[in-house]
């Protein structure tokens, strides 16, 4: 259990740039994700962190011990793959136990840490067999076991639960959590799928092309996202974007777009008056957002007619055309709401408007 | 409807007239049986000829060994029964060429493995890599009797490279070296560890390639360095590649004699006589065929038998699980 620092890290494969400037501070026993689209350098950083890639330059400190030159035995940790690095030649149990023997544990403690564990992940009745007769979820619960029979100072999961199907994906999801709050553990978790980051970590800290976005806690990256890449990546469906011109009207500072106009309120208008924002703007609105009613009758502002719904169960998904090149994608609970061409009437929840930098992308909120 | 399946176009076309839908057609040629004998008639030749070259000379070869059989025109093979196995018993010559050939195989073996996997862990990722790979090629390439002439000269007691340098040195202290009865074995041995070293190393490299990496990774996590780091997970993957190697090597060491021929001919006084080069005196020198092929017949049983039991040592633990060996 110690809290690892990363201080100005920079990895470069050859010429190309890998991770640029990363500053991170994890906290001792905090759950924290490191997530992004593929090339990201989320890979790279927990790969640094593991021992696995050399440091171009900067520093990672476990606690106060400098571990840029240590080999990932010194470093004490352990690491999930995402392809489970089992060793197909040895049963479940010499798996678990090989990083103990590794470390010259005696026998009786070896067993019995080894007994824990596979307690612990249900995996007690498997201890005989190889990887090569255990399905994906069990060879998954394998490799978590061999990461946590030791007690390491940190956890490492690189994308562990990416090729599990879609419902032991969920249920591993809360597996996992429940087992990092368990075992107290500083943990880092790279995953491209935001649900996971979402649901799991304590903090997150979103990556793109080798740059950290923004660090915050799931609720920060979902309610204020720093820029327009993190709004666009995190959230399922993802979030609308529209060009618009910022208007001064009578009322006070309004949204222009060629198919609605929407009044912003006085604490947003001092946020994009204190930011500079410049006329042109675009705005992000996530699909749980917009407000959505059938028939051209109701009392929302936006006439509209729908594209295609597409019913999930309990929600659906409608999109809908604005006008002829605006379309935007709306979630609402699930109620009769016409076809395609059918008319519809839609409205914006002010409040939860985001604006951004149509140059930089930076959001003013 | 789905009353009969549709065998030909004419029958397809009467379930449509009847209002069918969708058609059972299966063309009645695929269904036929007479494909396998087909396919029979497709490998007979090939059969035949390898008929002929392996399978006549092998039973010709039983035919020797149970005969005395006459070199002048006109005189049939005389019956023996298995005098001929019975004799080798008593045969001294036989016995130590046995002991020489697997004094002369484990060193060979043993030398090159060790050699070859060393070479290929080098080069292995190294940036000369390709280079280096086509340079060790290059004996291998060579014919085993021009290897054994190379080798002749540089051991070659007036002008030999090797001589003198083993005579400067002062290991060699008198005589030559395919003339002094410790140095002549070593000698043999060295220039088929300089041929066929780099086959290992090939086999070996193209195994190093396929070792998972993060299996290596998730091993130097569990607290590995990198020499145990090659024990528990490099060599495990490497076995079955090894297997095919040593198999190779072992059996070209029971059947090459061109080297051997060339350097010693057996001398100096047996020191390098391997069953095989014994094999070649009696049949070829003394013309006793039949003894000949029964020295033969043994060497052809034990090198399928030693075969049998590296593939059972070497077999691949991942596989031996697959195949439902292991538990």
């Amino acid at each position: 259990m110690a809290a690892v620092t990363i201080k100005d890290v920079w990895k470069y494969y050859g010429k190309t740039l890998a991770v640029k400037e990363l500053n991170l501070e994890i906290k001792k026993n905090e759950f924290m994700c490191l997530l992004g689209p593929s090339g990201c350098g989320k890979s790279t950083t927990l790969r640094m962190l593991a021992g696995l890639e050399f440091i171009s330059s900067g520093d990672i400190h476990f606690d106060d011990v400098r571990v840029n030159d240590l080999p990932p035995r010194e470093r004490d940790i352990a690491m999930v793959f995402e392809n489970y690095a089992l060793y197909p030649h040895k049963t479940v149990f010499e798996n678990l136990a090989n990083p103990l023997k590794l470390r010259k544990m005696s026998r009786s403690e070896i067993v019995e840490r080894v007994r824990r564990a596979a307690e612990m992940l249900e995996i007690s009745e498997l201890l005989n067999r190889k990887p090569g007769e255990l399905s994906g979820g069990q060879k998954q619960r394998t490799a978590i076991g061999r990461a946590i029979v030791r007690e390491p100072k940190v956890f490492l999961f690189d994308e562990p639960i990416a090729h599990l199907d879609a419902k032991l994906r969920s249920h591993m999801r809360g597996e996992l959590k429940h087992l990092q709050r368990r075992l107290e553990t500083t943990t880092v978790y790279v995953t491209h799928d935001q649900l996971e980051g979402m649901s799991m970590a304590d903090r997150i800290a979103v990556m793109h092309e080798g740059v950290l976005q923004q660090l915050g806690t799931p609720s920060e990256i979902y309610n204020h996202p720093a820029n327009e890449f993190v709004a666009g990546f995190v959230g399922e469906p993802p979030m609308n974007f529209l060009d618009v011109r910022l208007e001064r009207s009578n009322e006070g500072l309004s949204v222009v777009h060629p198919a609605f106009q929407l009044t912003l309120t006085d604490a947003q208008r001092h946020l994009l008056e204190n930011g500079n924002a410049e006329s042109d703007t675009r705005i992000g609105i996530r699909p749980d957002n917009l407000l959505i009613e059938s028939g051209d009758g109701g009392s929302l502002d936006i006439a509209g007619s729908i594209f295609v719904t597409e019913p999930l169960g309990g929600d659906m998904l409608i999109e809908a055309n604005l006008d002829a090149e605006t379309r935007v994608m709306v979630k609402t609970k699930i109620r009769e709401m016409g076809g395609p061409g059918d008319p519809c009437r839609i409205g914006f929840d002010i409040e939860k408007l985001h604006v951004f930098n149509k140059e930089t992308g930076v959001a003013y909120f | 409807m789905a009353a009969d399946i549709a065998h030909t176009p004419d029958e397809a076309r009467r379930d449509i007239a009847r209002g069918a839908r969708t058609i059972d057609y299966t063309p009645n040629a695929f269904n036929h049986q007479p494909a396998r004998y087909y396919l029979l008639w497709l490998m007979l030749p090939a059969i035949i000829v390898l008929a002929g070259i392996s399978l006549y000379p092998f039973f010709w070869l039983i035919y020797m060994s149970l005969h005395e059989v006459q070199l002048a025109p006109g005189k049939s093979d005389i019956w023996v029964g298995v005098d001929n196995f019975l004799r080798l018993f008593s045969d001294k010559k036989f016995a130590s060429g046995w002991l020489t050939l697997f004094k002369y195989s484990a060193l060979c073996l043993s030398i090159e493995v060790g050699l070859g996997v060393l070479v290929a862990v080098i080069l292995n990722n190294s940036r000369l890599e390709k280079v280096l790979v086509t340079i060790f090629l290059m004996p291998m390439m060579m014919a085993p009797m021009v290897a054994g002439f190379l080798y002749m000269f540089l051991y070659n007691g007036t002008f030999g490279w090797y001589f003198w340098l083993l005579r400067s040195v002062g290991v060699l202290e008198g005589g030559t070296i395919l003339g002094d009865r410790g140095w002549a074995m070593f000698a043999v041995v060295a220039t088929d560890v300089w041929q066929w070293t780099p086959l290992i190393a090939l086999i070996t490299l193209a195994g190093l390639k396929r070792v998972p990496q993060d299996q290596l990774e998730a091993h130097m996590v569990d607290g590995a360095g990198e020499i145990r780091n090659f024990i528990s997970v490099t060599l495990p993957n490497l076995y079955p590649f090894l297997l095919i190697a040593i198999l190779l090597r072992f059996m070209d060491n029971f059947r090459f004699i061109d080297t051997i021929l060339i350097m010693t001919g057996g001398g100096p006084a047996n020191a390098t006589k391997i069953l095989p080069t014994y094999l070649f005196d009696v049949s070829f020198k003394f013309f006793e065929l039949g003894r000949g092929a029964a020295i033969a017949f043994t060497l052809l049983l034990l090198t399928i038998l030693l075969g049998l039991v590296l593939t059972k040592v070497f077999e691949d633990p991942a596989r031996k699980l697959k195949t439902g060996g292991g538990g």
